[in-house]
């Protein structure tokens, strides 16, 4: 039996031998070419994207998609641009600091999971729950803990507190930068989803 | 930053669809993929970042995973092994559910070596050399676990 070079075929690991037994096979024998072609197209459907979203946002400080959407807002000519530009970053800041809704299952909002079975509480704290801390819930006992919150588009300061009183910064999020107070911030980016 | 963000945002699509298809199960994956990283930066970060070994901590986390939850269901026989979600209705395409589920039917390490096939990062040597075995075992379970899959679609199609 040579079926087995149909997934060395699909998989690349074939070598020059093998791909002209796999080729006189394909053109000698109608039945492995008609499985050839099943295989091949079972493995586009295999291969594909399982799910519509990966739960998890990507940590990239240094991209924003908020401003090329606005920049042309942000960068008129004259003094009427300034205003404008003057106004909206007010109304940003005071969005900013004003601490937003706890929602759960809104387009906005984001699953905070984290992995601690020697936590006896866990909290969150960050800019979008304008640093006040929110308790995450534990799963069972599978030591993990979670939480869902409304985070709004853009860049984030956030970190977990252990127990009361210990700062654990995100371990799955690479992006960091110290506090004022001798601690790590994880840095979340969450797209706009306009 | 160091390079572990890069190697974050390469690696974290496609290790949550290993996940997914060892698992079937959305929310598990999010939380596995969260539990590698975690063990993974945890022991290597600086060092080489490697991703056999990000995908080996992975099978490990999972393998740790069932070993807890056959444990809780050994104390009490009433947790059902997967419970219905509405949220991983939604979010799970509807074309790959027969496909997780004719995966779950797959022995464990057959549905490990072909999720790892199928991720596209790994040759047939990487795979040998991550699961213990021959190239030559690796070539047979492949084609094997793809023949089973076929057989299991084509009978939930009937």
């Amino acid at each position: 039996m040579k079926d087995h070079l149909i997934s060395m075929f699909i998989d690349n690991e074939l070598d020059l031998d093998e791909k002209m037994e796999f080729v006189e096979e394909v053109h000698g024998s109608p039945s492995f070419r008609d499985e050839s072609i099943a295989l091949l197209r079972q493995e586009r459907l295999l291969r594909s994207d399982p799910v519509r979203a990966v739960p998890a946002v990507e940590p990239s400080p240094s991209r924003c998609p908020i401003l090329p959407r606005w920049r042309s807002f942000l960068y008129p000519a004259g003094m009427l641009g300034s205003a404008i530009a003057a106004a909206m970053i007010v109304f940003a800041a005071f969005t900013f600091f004003a601490p937003p809704p706890v929602t759960d299952g809104t387009d906005f909002s984001h699953r905070f999971v984290i992995y601690k079975p020697e936590a006896e509480t866990v909290e969150i704290t960050g800019s979008f729950t304008g640093w006040r801390k929110m308790p995450l819930r534990q799963l069972g006992t599978s030591g993990y803990w979670e939480v869902t919150l409304a985070v709004p588009g853009g860049e984030h300061r956030f970190t977990y507190i252990l127990d009361g009183d210990r700062e654990y910064a995100d371990p799955t999020v690479p992006a960091r930068e110290h506090d004022d107070f001798g601690g790590e911030n994880s840095i979340l980016f969450v797209e706009l989803s306009v | 930053m160091d390079g572990s963000g890069e190697f974050y945002r390469t690696h974290k699509e496609k290790l949550f669809s290993y996940l997914m298809r060892m698992t079937g199960d959305y929310h598990l994956s999010g939380d596995l993929l969260q539990e590698s990283f975690t063990r993974f930066y945890a022991h290597y970060r600086g060092r080489e970042q490697n991703p056999s070994l990000l995908y080996t901590i992975a099978k490990h986390a999972l393998v740790d995973h069932l070993r807890r939850r056959r444990k809780e269901r050994d104390l009490n026989e009433n947790i059902p092994w997967n419970l219905p979600d509405q949220e991983q209705e939604l979010i799970v395409r509807q074309e790959y559910r027969r496909v997780l589920a004719a995966l779950q039917q797959l022995g464990e390490e057959d549905r490990h070596i072909l999720s790892l096939v199928l991720d596209g990062s790994f040759g047939y040597r990487d795979i040998a050399r991550m699961t213990g075995t021959t190239e030559g075992n690796i070539k047979v379970k492949v084609h094997r676990a793809r023949m089973v899959i076929k057989k299991l679609l084509k009978a939930g199609e009937e």
